[in-house]
């Protein structure tokens, strides 16, 4: 009946002006949290199905024969027994570490609470660089905490629902992360491109240390990421004398498309801070 | 109208059924393999309905599963309500003729504005984050086209509309 009333190019024109606005407001403002924990609340039947799916998988995995399984396990043990053998002395350097920045009077970040999520969605929508794992507020998530997996940093969280979160990726095109070159402690901050596991450094002058091959950690400044996680490796540097700055492409160092889950960290006193953020902002409500 | 009565169950009920089948399927997890030809099922199924139903399925409709898929998938709110409403706008100018196009004819349309929404999307992208043109799934849209004429038979046995029996 609405059909017959006004044009498809009117209604049309009216859906658009309230999309951009949606869009507008949902991207600078917090507006919409709200709707957000109801859409990780709406999701619960279907991420049900899902489930069972990935458990079905699973168990068509454990119908492999024994012997795979063996092998496997086998592994994992060699694999673990090398790890802990590399933690024991990664430990003696963490103590030298702290003694030696104590000596020079710098902070020392505790290494804080770790939190195991598993991705929900990684979707091959490379438009969207994000990834929603399970892990909500319910468990003290917050907006802007480091995510990790075994082989680095793979972004930060932006959006926290009921047993659900947002964490962007390092290559998303809104994320910034000062990072350190490993080899010379040179300072920088890397910048999502928008390619999946692409970064790039565009603020470094054309004089800069930097090769292919340098590999990049996290250096802790800004204090939202804990320093000491491996962020990538140098894959490009173009010098053109044009430009004010060297044009450097990193190679993140982890793969979305590979890992199955992230580890949330948690250094002690950011969440404290947000803890007593919480409440502060409860109580202004 | 006696004529009016579908065959095959409520026409509302068995629109959101699609809807919810369509969106099931667009969550779960494929193989690293296939995952760059997986069809964008719910625009599929926006596609058949505004074709199929204009008068029950509507622009604001379509606009409106967009936004319970961007409120699910925890993307930005609007992104895939405006693409939506874009998809259905186009189909609003060719319905309802289209239905009486060649099977072939039928596929190719549905692969160019398969297309045509993937590119909008990523020019909305673009817009708000400066994407680059480069990572199309262009897969994913042949497969839409390739599945579309199955989707006509199964989607016709749900739900079989007057207009058209006849082609």
């Amino acid at each position: 009946m609405i059909r017959t009333l006004s044009s498809p190019f009117y209604q049309f024109s009216l859906l658009l002006i309230l999309s951009v606005g949606l869009l507008v407001l949902d991207s600078k403002t917090e507006l919409f949290h709200p709707v957000k924990i109801v859409g990780t609340i709406m999701r619960q039947p279907f991420d049900l199905v899902v489930n069972a799916q990935s458990r079905i998988s699973a168990m068509a995995e454990l119908l492999q024969d024994k012997a795979t399984l063996q092998e496997q396990n086998r592994k994992i043990e060699e694999e673990n027994m090398a790890l802990r053998v590399q933690i024991q002395q990664y430990e003696a350097i963490r103590q030298e570490n702290e003694r030696l920045s104590r000596l020079l009077s710098t902070s020392v970040k505790d290494r804080g609470e770790l939190l195991l999520a598993n991705i929900i969605i990684a979707d091959g929508n490379p438009v969207s660089q994000q990834i929603v794992i399970d892990q909500g507020f319910e468990s003290g998530v917050y907006v802007g905490q480091p995510a990790v997996s075994d082989n680095g940093v793979v972004g930060q969280i932006t959006e926290v629902g009921f047993q659900r979160s947002v964490v962007m990726l390092l290559s998303h095109v809104a994320q910034g992360l000062p990072v350190q070159v490993v080899r010379n402690g040179l300072l920088t901050i890397g910048v999502g491109t928008g390619i999946p596991g692409q970064i790039r450094l565009p603020y470094l002058e054309l004089e800069a240390d930097i090769r292919v091959g340098d590999k990049l950690v996290t250096s802790g400044m800004g204090d939202r990421f804990v320093a000491g996680y491996p962020v990538g490796t140098v894959t490009e540097v173009l010098k053109d004398t044009t430009r004010p700055f060297l044009q450097v492409s990193v190679e993140t160092a982890v793969s979305v498309k590979y890992i199955k889950n992230v580890l949330l960290l948690w250094t002690s006193e950011q969440h404290q801070d947000e803890v007593e953020g919480h409440k502060v902002a409860d109580d202004g409500e | 109208m006696a004529s009016d009565k579908p065959s095959g169950g409520n026409p509302e009920i068995v629109i959101m059924g699609t809807f919810f089948f369509a969106i099931l399927l667009s969550m779960l997890n494929y193989q690293e393999s296939i995952q760059s030809m997986i069809p964008n099922w719910v625009l599929l199924i926006v596609i058949y309905w505004c074709l199929v139903a204009p008068d029950r399925f509507s622009m604001f409709t379509a606009w409106c599963v967009g936004l319970l898929l961007d409120i699910l998938n925890l993307t930005i709110l609007g992104q895939h309500a405006l693409s939506f409403a874009v998809a259905a706008l186009i189909v609003s100018m060719v319905t309802p003729r289209a239905l009486n196009y060649p099977l072939w004819l039928q596929c190719f349309f549905v692969m160019a504005l398969c297309l045509f929404v993937m590119g909008f999307e990523f020019w909305l992208n673009h817009l708000a984050f400066g994407y680059e043109f480069s990572m199309l799934n262009w897969q994913s849209v042949i497969v839409a086209g390739l599945i579309w004429p199955f989707l006509r038979v199964i989607l016709g046995k749900a739900w079989i509309h007057p207009d058209s029996r006849n082609d």
